[in-house]
């Protein structure tokens, strides 16, 4: 009778599993891709070679092969997963509370925010709180969109979520306007960065930073999947939630600030990253149909792979130049939009 | 679950199943649309809600099933106040089919009748056996077991009516809410419906558009117009053409020729 202690049946539960182990090791592989292909190609085997000698204690890889693994290509691969990650999981819990299947962080202004808070760390407070300044910043800037968003919608009235998304576009106009502001009156010499930063690049990646991403995405994404069922019902309506025992409203604004606190640290370090949590889970609901107990994690896991992928991309289409990332993924999301319209109608 | 069953408050013992008092609601900021109503309802009694277009009907619905909290007033269920109750304990009491049904979402006929145990259980601890199998039963109830794995947006808005109220159904509740249940529904499938609804053995609350199927299949009627309560009785008492005059401000004839009371309408 164990088959009918779920909502699913046991082979679906099977393919699940064998899929998410799948999604895994194909992460993996991917994060060991990576690592091996760049202007200074590295043969799989020392990559592995590397990575065994770094995770077993004795033997140490020394060699400039080993440092380029190691403390460049590998907190890269790292941080794209994350960032892949965060950004396909919030769009999924985005998508769920506005009941809109366009919902993304970049499409309501929740990026904007945390690259408007980047930006004022960057070039005029300084670094007032050490490394933690811009990650913070970048919070409190997609947290300040996420408000406003959310504001916005009920001040104009609409308080089901149908409004949500034009709100969004509105607040991400306005506080662009106003991040593009602060680099206009930041100074000239330290702009330049930042303009290449906010077209998205992951070339920063150090090992001492990962633990600020990873965290957050571990706290924030687990509290965001236990909430998977809620999120169910929160597509169906305000008000069948509310029948269900849900504050809709009060639902909607805790998702809202989570998708800030990912958002904000993924922005922080990695730039602006679009389209990812567009994509990513109407492939997933594609594939694995609508319960967010399964759409949440498995838009974690197809957001990772693909940006480990494009990064790779960007890394070696102008060897030795990094394209920036932003690029890869908004020709790739905008292409997809286009397909996503023909699909429809 | 027994632990927080405990902590609610106990029913009076001789309280009217539902019991509405004084309530009254009007937007923030705006005069009152619900005015004073009060009505009460005996267990397993079915109570049809009817009046013109905008006469509070949904509102008072909305009051009941806590979608909108009250102005003035209560609404008891075997004398408890609901409004007073954590929100999860009311979900366990009443259940509402309401109009939304989404399609952009494709959760299937299971995933969305299982969204009805959700106030049963807590975060991410899986359906139990008991779960599945309140939903298996649900599903073979409304006659939906064979679109069990269908995707919800694939079936007719008749199938879909069916669905939400085989999700309603695994909520277990003693009180069941229904918006205009028959809209967008073909003359068979607002009878099956409606049969359905007098067999659940449940008090049930609902808004009819049509008078004939309300004397039909309500025990008691209540009658709105403006947010005030015009007559509420039993449909034979109510459905006179002075009542219908009154709240739908047309000349009404009624023929009891044939058991059912058939009506005619003229301005």
């Amino acid at each position: 009778m164990a088959d009918i202690a779920t909502n699913l049946p046991s082979a679906t539960r099977l393919r699940l599993g064998a899929g998410a182990g799948a999604g895994l090791g194909l992460l993996g592989f991917s994060i060991l891709i990576a690592v091996a292909v760049g202007a200074v190609p590295v043969p799989l085997a020392t990559v592995i070679d590397v990575v065994l000698s770094k995770l077993l204690p004795g033997a140490a890889a020394t060699g400039a092969q080993a440092a380029i693994v190691w403390e460049i290509r590998f907190p890269r691969a790292l941080l794209a997963a994350l960032v892949g990650g965060g950004l396909g999981l919030v769009g999924a819990a985005l998508q769920a509370v506005t009941r809109n299947p366009l919902a993304d962080p970049h499409l309501l202004g929740i990026s904007s925010g945390a690259a408007f808070g980047a930006i004022l760390a960057l070039l005029h407070t300084g670094l007032f709180l050490g490394l933690l300044t811009v990650p913070l910043l970048a919070f409190a800037g997609a947290l300040l969109a996420a408000m406003l968003v959310v504001g916005t919608a009920r001040l104009a009235g609409a308080t089901s979520a149908d409004r949500l998304v034009l709100a969004g576009v509105a607040v991400s106009f306005i506080v662009m306007a106003g991040a593009n502001i602060l680099i206009f009156l930041g100074d000239p010499r330290a702009t330049h960065t930042v303009v290449f930063w906010m077209l998205g690049g992951l070339g920063l990646a150090q090992w001492s930073h990962l633990i600020y991403p990873a965290a957050i995405l571990g706290s924030a994404g687990l509290w965001l999947w236990s909430k998977a069922r809620a999120l169910n019902a929160m597509t169906v309506g305000d008000e069948t939630a509310a029948t269900l025992g849900l504050d809709p409203a009060r639902l909607r604004l805790s998702v809202f600030v989570a998708g800030a606190l990912i958002t904000g640290v993924m922005v922080a370090f990695s730039g602006m990253i679009g389209f990812v949590g567009l994509m990513m889970p109407h492939i997933v609901r594609l594939i694995l149909g609508g319960d967010n107990a399964r759409i949440l994690p498995f838009s974690a896991l197809f957001g990772a792979i693909f940006l480990v992928w494009a990064d790779t991309f960007a890394r070696i289409v102008m060897a030795p130049e990094d394209m920036p990332i932003g690029v890869v993924t908004g020709l790739l999301g905008g292409l997809f939009f286009v397909w996503l319209l023909g699909r429809r109608a | 679950m027994a632990m927080q069953r405990a902590l609610a408050p106990d029913p009076v013992p001789d309280a009217p199943h539902l019991g509405v008092h004084d309530l009254s609601w009007g937007p923030k900021g705006a005069p009152d649309i619900l005015h004073d109503l009060s009505f009460a309802l005996q267990r397993d009694q079915v109570l049809a809600v009817c009046g013109p277009n905008g006469a509070g009907k949904s509102t008072l619905l909305r009051l009941i099933y806590r979608y909108l909290t009250p102005r003035l007033g209560q609404v008891l269920l075997s004398g408890v106040d609901l409004h007073a109750l954590p929100r999860r304990e009311t979900a366990r009491r009443v259940a509402a089919v309401v109009q939304e049904q989404p399609t952009d979402f494709a959760l299937t006929v299971r995933e969305m009748v299982s969204l009805g145990r959700l106030p049963h259980r807590d975060g991410l601890s899986g359906a139990s056996a008991h779960d599945a199998e309140i939903v298996a039963a649900a599903l073979r109830q409304l006659d939906l077991t064979r679109f069990a794995e269908t995707r919800f947006d694939r079936l007719s808005g008749g199938e879909r009516q069916r669905v939400m109220i085989a999700r309603a159904l695994a909520q277990e509740p003693e009180l069941l809410v229904l918006d205009e249940p028959t809209n967008h529904l073909d003359i068979r499938h607002q009878l099956e419906l409606l049969a359905l609804l007098r067999q659940l053995g449940l008090t049930v609350v609902l808004t009819l558009h049509d008078l004939t199927l309300a004397a039909e299949f309500a025990d008691r009627l209540l009658v709105l117009a403006g947010g005030r309560k015009l007559a509420e009785g039993s449909p034979a008492e109510i459905l006179t053409p002075e009542t219908i005059a009154h709240a739908f401000n047309v000349s009404a004839r009624i023929d009891r020729s044939g058991g059912t009371p058939r009506f005619s309408f003229h301005l």
